[in-house]
């Protein structure tokens, strides 16, 4: 009797693993794998690379990953997706979508490697630790968009949200950024419990007499529990509960109302490139989870879409609003940049809640694309705007002000320009990208039926042109004293690569593209 | 070949600004003689086009129809550039506005000139799409592409208080900019048509329902209404031109501005009748609004730049009443409206050249200051006087047609609503009073201190040149309306058949039936 259970335990083990392994397939994760292995290929330089040769590093970075980036655009309109669950169910690759998000951080990764570049040109800081740390946060980053379970889902966002802490923290020279760091550290760890908590609830009813099914399947699983939501939301208060508190831990990630309370704070003290990694490396990862929770094919919360967006809703426009009105009269710009990224939260949000209740297909489609062009906008003007500050500031820009900027076109031509377009493109002022962007996903709000939202986004539009426009102003304002301005100096890789994003910012409507996915 | 002509019209002042603000190196002798170039061909092209405007063209009254490979075509934005009746003269207009802007800027002396008139061709380009423009999204687009370089130029040339006044503007302009593209899109959405092209946009509106249309077009009226400074939302706009340098208050007050009116009448009043039909008192009361108070308020005015300001903001009050008189039937009103943007456009920059001269000689804008100055400057007096009259609307300049055709399409409103009639008239009072009151303080009169102080020289040659491109274009259609009411008439025709038909239709039916 005893023998024979033991051998039906026996048996049944290797059936778990037969299943594993049978649905693994690691080709299908070759640009994390790859990205992992450059992150390691950092830390070796730093022990194998005189100080002279301490550039070969970030340009040997910069050259895989446009590498690895290329390889994953190329393939991106292969066609033959496989939209199924690999792993074992911790993997799932939603088409064209997964694919998109893994090269948006591809690109962050680029983007903030240059920035750190440019960051620690005159510092003393440890090189290559930042630029490792950087790397595994966007390979957790790809993998967190391919989550399919929530084990793999809070493991990624934990390894993201860990290598953030300590890159908050990275200036320890510098009192501003360690308070930072620990700020960001309790918030964060506050917003992981609440997720973790939200993850065992619903856990835990899954595997309750509520769910028939119970036996069969896995809780953790995003599948799974989406038809177990799906058939008990309406009866159970503690779904919702549960529901709520993982979306509470996204929206810490997204900096959504009411966890926006970190951001000036830890934008103002964290360097500047961590600062660009957080608002759109950070912020993009809770926006692509969000929308994996809520709005694709097998999302656990698809089935209690009504309660979502009825919290949704007004969640937005608050995190319009207290993005807005505090930026309004704020000089630091760096907490400017905070604020003002709260509020580009908020238009995301507005297309996520488009994707959720889009009846038609079309209408889906048209709100991902918004969602992934506006994130793609937001990083290329992040990067503009934020190397123009980390060269207008310096190391120790936590206290750089608007007034700080006044007459930098006699200071560098070009830093000017790329500020202009930057700003211009935050605020959406067209031929930029940013104006697309905006219209995008105002036109998908629109198809959503979600007016309340389009009012309350349009005064902040406006409320936007007058902060941003209120900077631009001081680049481009005659100078009254007579002191000679400091001249800005740019590297010849940082002129270019920057100068390349610009153009790329300036061909707005050349955006067309954006719809073959 | 025309049709090539129309985009080119756009692209060269676009691709000469990039080239003067891009190239460091290039000479200012080699920069100024692109820049004229670039300011003339816009206004040789302009004319060109409308003097070989076809009214019977097809395409429900476009010419000249190009469609460019740019814009998102999954959501039907396409940079498609036409011209009807309406555009092709105001077309023109931005055209002679932006040449005459250009000689002034050209003849003025700046820090860094390659990037001044880099600036300011940019903005005639955003201006010149405006008016070409067939696609209802590229509105907005060109509306802020002209606006941007507006906001820098004031920044970096402007006058006293410069610093604040363009954020100010800046955020009442995009504020108008954002209503009127939520009405758009509103439109669109609503209609579930396929593109933003605004034939296309008005195929779908056909059938929309009279609620619906009042409501797109409310936002329409407030959002572009902030754009034309219609009272009460006027009041970025004096500020806003007085603290501009010269040749962007020209190209604002005179071209950019009128894109309002121009976008309330394609999308407002040809797309949705029955929204227009809604709002018309609204425009009749908010309009008179511009012309009484805010004429009393240019009367109080003592600095002339300021006034000239307000008084542009004032004689925008006329249009809407036009707008609003076309709304019950009367078409005439509309086309009054057509002459009045045009010839206000070309009236009010004469105006801003002239201030702007007259700055020059005395160096001060307070009329009280000024006085005599004609005998000093004889011609400059005399081409101020006649641009005063021409903004009063004095019989000769183009101005009068559109003021009388606008006047007498509201004559039936004599029987319900005289006192419409009555304040109107009390605004062209009001305008001939302050018109008249500062050409007499600035040129005549005892010679005032600062003007026995200032050297004796009269009108520039540069200055001479942009006035009088100015005055030859108002004298020539003051002269000859028919060049404007042409194409206009054009535009117009289908709406003075179709407003009978309309009653009478039923009636025809019922008959049928019997």
């Amino acid at each position: 009797m005893f023998l024979a259970e033991q051998t039906a335990a026996v048996a049944a083990v290797p059936a778990i693993y037969k299943s594993l392994s049978g649905t693994n397939a690691w080709w299908a994760l070759t640009p994390e794998i790859l990205v992992g292995f450059l992150s390691l290929v950092a830390l070796v330089d730093g022990m194998l690379l005189k100080k002279r040769e301490a550039w070969l590093t970030p340009a040997m970075i910069k050259f895989f990953l446009l590498l690895i980036a290329g390889l994953s655009y190329a393939t991106l309109f292969r066609g033959n997706y496989i939209d199924e669950p690999l792993f074992g169910g911790l993997i799932r690759q939603h088409t064209w979508f997964t694919d998109v998000a893994r090269l948006f951080f591809l690109t962050t990764a680029f983007c903030v490697t240059h920035l750190i570049t440019v960051y620690l040109r005159a510092s003393r800081l440890a090189h290559h630790e930042y630029y490792h740390l950087t790397l595994v946060a966007t390979a957790a980053m790809m993998l967190l968009v391919q989550a399919n379970h929530f084990v793999l889902f809070f493991m990624a966002l934990e390894t993201v949200a860990v290598t953030m802490y300590v890159l908050v923290g990275y200036n320890r020279n510098s009192p501003a950024s360690l308070e930072a760091g620990v700020k960001y550290l309790v918030s964060g760890a506050l917003s992981s419990a609440l997720l973790l908590a939200g993850i065992v609830l619903l856990y835990g009813l899954g595997g309750s007499s509520l769910n028939p099914n119970a036996a069969s399947q896995d809780m953790l699983r995003f599948d799974h529990l989406s038809q177990f939501i799906e058939n008990t939301y309406q009866s159970s208060l503690l779904v919702q509960a549960g529901a709520i508190l993982v979306l509470g831990g996204v929206a810490f990630k997204i900096g959504a109302f009411p966890f926006n309370v970190w951001i000036p704070d830890v934008y103002q003290g964290a360097p500047s490139p961590t600062a660009a990694f957080l608002a759109t490396g950070s912020k993009a990862a809770g926006v692509f989870s969000l929308v994996l929770l809520t709005a694709v094919e097998g999302a656990p919360f698809a089935g209690m879409k009504d309660s979502v967006v009825k919290i949704l809703i007004p969640v937005t426009a608050l995190t319009l609003l207290v993005g807005n009105i505090p930026a309004l009269g704020q000089l630091n710009v760096k907490r400017l940049m905070g604020l003002s990224g709260i509020s580009h939260a908020g238009f995301l949000l507005m297309g996520v809640i488009a994707a959720i209740t889009a009846e038609t297909d079309s209408a889906h489609h048209l709100a991902l694309v918004a969602i992934v062009t506006y994130l793609f906008t937001y990083l290329f003007a992040s990067t503009l705007v934020f190397a123009v500050i980390t060269h207008v500031a310096g190391e120790d820009d936590a206290g750089s002000t608007v007034t700080d900027y006044k007459g930098l076109y006699l200071r560098n031509r070009l830093v000017a320009y790329l500020f202009a377009i930057g700003v211009g493109s935050l605020a959406g002022i067209p031929p930029t990208l940013g104006f697309v962007a905006k219209l995008l996903i105002l036109i998908a709000a629109f198809k959503a039926g979600l007016f309340g939202l389009l009012a309350v986004a349009f005064v902040c539009l406006v409320m936007s042109m007058y902060y941003y426009l209120g900077w631009l102003r001081e680049g481009f304002h005659r100078l009254t004293t007579e002191t000679e301005p400091k001249p800005i100096v740019v590297g010849i890789r940082s002129r270019i690569i920057l100068t390349v994003i610009s153009i790329t910012l300036l061909l707005g409507f050349a955006a067309q593209f954006v719809f073959k996915f | 070949m025309n049709s090539l002509l129309l985009p080119l019209a756009i692209f060269v002042p676009l691709i000469a600004g990039t080239i003067l603000l891009a190239g460091r190196c290039v000479p200012t002798a080699l920069a100024k003689g692109l820049a004229a170039f670039a300011f003339l061909f816009p206004a040789v092209s302009g004319i060109l086009l409308w003097y070989g405007f076809d009214a019977s063209a097809t395409a429900d009254g476009f010419n000249y129809v190009t469609t460019l490979p740019v814009g998102i075509k999954d959501l039907g934005i396409a940079l498609t550039l036409g011209l009807n009746g309406l555009s092709a003269p105001l077309f023109a207009m931005a055209g002679i506005v932006g040449v005459a802007a250009g000689i002034q800027a050209l003849s003025t002396e700046v820090e860094q000139p390659n990037r001044y008139l880099g600036l300011l061709l940019f903005m005639l380009s955003g201006l010149l799409g405006l008016f070409a423009s067939m696609d209802a999204a590229f509105f907005y687009f060109f509306h802020e592409f002209a606006f941007l370089p507006t906001f820098i130029l004031m920044l970096r040339w402007g006058g006293h208080g410069r610093y604040a006044t363009a954020v100010f503007m800046a955020v009442f302009l995009t504020l108008g900019a954002m209503i009127s593209l939520a009405g758009i899109i509103y439109l669109y959405n609503t209609t579930g048509a396929t593109s933003f092209n605004i034939l296309k946009l008005k195929e779908a509106a056909a059938t929309l329902d009279a609620t619906s249309q009042s409501s797109i077009f409310g936002f329409l009226l407030f959002g572009l209404g902030t754009l034309v400074s219609l009272f009460p939302f006027h009041s970025w706009a004096p500020e806003g031109y007085a603290v501009a340098p010269t040749p962007v208050s020209m190209l604002h007050a005179g071209v950019l501005k009128k894109f309002g009116l121009f976008g309330l009448i394609q999308i407002g009043a040809f797309i949705l009748p029955e929204g227009l039909k809604a709002w018309a008192p609204w425009m009749l009361w908010l309009g008179l609004g511009n012309i009484v108070l805010l004429g009393l308020v240019t009367m109080v005015q003592r600095d002339l730049k300021l006034l000239v300001s307000w008084s542009s903001v004032a004689h925008m009050g006329a249009c809407f009443l036009g707008i609003a008189a076309f709304a019950s039937g009367k078409v005439t009103g509309l086309g009054g409206v057509a002459v009045m943007m045009f010839a206000h456009g070309l009236s009010v920059a004469l105006l801003f050249v002239l201030t702007q001269a007259v700055f020059k000689r005395t160096g001060t804008f307070v009329m009280a200051d000024m006085g005599g100055l004609a005998t000093k400057a004889p011609v400059l007096a005399a081409l101020f006087v006649a641009a005063t009259m021409a903004s009063v609307g004095l019989p000769g300049f183009a101005n009068f047609w559109g003021e009388l055709t606008i006047f007498a399409s509201l004559a039936h409103l004599v029987k319900s609503q005289p006192w419409v009639l009555v304040a109107a008239l009390t605004g062209i009072i009001i305008s001939a009073i302050y018109g008249l009151r500062a050409a007499a303080a600035v040129f005549f009169g005892p010679e005032s201190e600062t003007v026995k102080a200032a050297p004796a020289r009269d009108i520039a040659f540069g200055e001479r040149l942009a006035a009088g491109v100015l005055l030859v274009a108002l004298v020539a259609v003051g002269f000859v309306p028919s060049l404007v009411t042409k194409p206009v008439d054009a535009a117009l025709e289908k709406f003075k058949t179709a407003a009978p038909a309309a009653i009478v239709e039923p009636a025809v039916t019922a008959a049928n039936a019997e």
